[in-house]
């Protein structure tokens, strides 16, 4: 009993001092459809699993489709993975997910995946984006769908979080880099304004975060 | 019997470390809260230091630094250790007017990355900062929860920069 008490202590200081492995922040470990994925079939559901064991937020996870509408679905968290069931089956186009989950140590983390099923849709006219700092980057096209994000840098390595209005939960891309451009590849899944917020790993101790944003015109406009 | 009670203590002992260490924890991530000089700041000399501060102290010789010009090229990456949930970074001395941005990464206490950046204007630079520049304050954290505080920000620094050019370019006409 009082050797419990004693543990139960010492397991509690412990975790004062060094709370970094136990409290260590969830991330999505791996998800299908992967985030970015141009599917020739309707998948009939959307699995993300976490680093860490999540649980639900008050606001339910969503699927969304092209046109911003929210497709009925039903969530199922279990230990780390989500289950997102569409009421129907999905159909052609752009699909996205979103999700707020809480993680073991309280942390709210909200996130979004976008993937487009059949055959992608043109891209449009590529698209400047003014940035501050001013690094010159340009994205494949300026309709929603598929795109790939171009930025003139050495960086190597790095991550661009877009969101927007109709979509606040962060869509990461990851970017990988030649040392003189460094690329990114997603969907952006919706029409209207993104905004973009790069950060450019270009040693183990320097970074550059240019961000800026880019209007996205809905497939079939003009 | 001896072992339940040593399971149900060791469950609380986890539980009241976690009751401390997450004071507030329900409500957002750690997050920077003010700096020195503020995001958007337009100032007449260099600034001494850039002072960050964050809402949870910050794990030791884990952070990085970038000072970056308007041009994206990095200046400086200093090593800072942080002091509780402050980061004092050294101003490099010698440098031209213009408009700078300093990145950061930390983590803070209960192992939280915490990414973002700040940017301001030094001087009066050659080429003046046009109002287009977008979203001064950048606050990227790694796993989201939009706040829309930092558009507000951004919002505002934008139009107070229009609103400097605008008259900079009326004194002159």
């Amino acid at each position: 009993m009082r050797l419990g008490l004693v543990a139960a202590v010492l397991g509690s200081l412990a975790l004062l001092v060094n709370p970094t492995p136990a409290f260590a922040h969830a991330d999505v470990q791996v998800s299908s459809p992967r985030n970015g994925a141009e599917l020739s079939v309707a998948p009939k559901k959307v699995v993300i699993t976490f680093t860490e064991a999540v649980t639900l937020d008050s606001m339910t996870p969503r699927l969304v489709d092209g046109a911003g509408r929210t497709l009925p679905s039903t969530a199922v968290m279990a230990g780390t993975v989500l289950t997102i069931t569409p009421a129907k089956p999905l159909g052609r186009g752009i699909t996205s997910a979103t999700w707020h989950v809480i993680s073991d140590d309280g942390h709210p983390i909200s996130g979004a995946l976008a993937f487009t099923v059949g055959k992608a849709n043109p891209r449009g006219q590529r698209a400047s984006i003014v940035t501050m700092p001013r690094i010159v980057t340009t994205l494949s096209g300026d309709r929603q769908g598929p795109l790939t994000l171009t930025v003139v840098s050495r960086a190597k390595s790095g991550e661009v979080t877009w969101t927007s209005d109709a979509m606040p939960e962060p869509l990461m891309w990851t970017i990988t880099g030649n040392g003189a451009t460094a690329k990114a590849s997603g969907v952006l899944p919706l029409a209207g304004t993104w905004r973009m917020s790069a950060m450019l790993v270009t040693s183990s101790s320097e970074m550059v975060m240019p961000t800026g944003s880019v209007v996205i015109k809905a497939t079939g406009s003009s | 019997m001896r072992r339940d009670a040593f399971r149900v203590l060791a469950v609380a002992g986890v539980l009241a470390a976690s009751a401390l260490l997450g004071a507030g924890q329900a409500t957002a991530h750690s997050q920077l809260i003010s700096t020195i000089p503020s995001d958007g700041a337009l100032l007449n000399e260099p600034p001494p230091s850039v002072v960050l501060t964050f809402d949870e102290a910050l794990i030791p010789e884990v952070d990085s630094i970038s000072i970056n010009d308007a041009a994206g090229n990095v200046i400086a990456s200093p090593t800072v250790e942080p002091v509780g949930s402050t980061l004092t970074v050294p101003w490099p001395a010698g440098l031209p007017d213009g408009v700078y941005q300093v990145a950061y990464r930390v983590v803070s206490g209960d192992g939280h990355p915490v990414i973002g950046a700040i940017s301001f204007t030094v001087g009066t630079p050659s080429a003046a900062p046009s109002a287009l520049d977008p979203g001064a304050e950048t606050a990227a954290e790694v796993d989201g929860g939009g706040s829309v505080l930092p558009v507000a920000v951004a919002a505002v620094i934008v139009i107070l920069l229009g609103t400097v050019v605008a008259l900079a370019r009326r004194r002159r006409g």
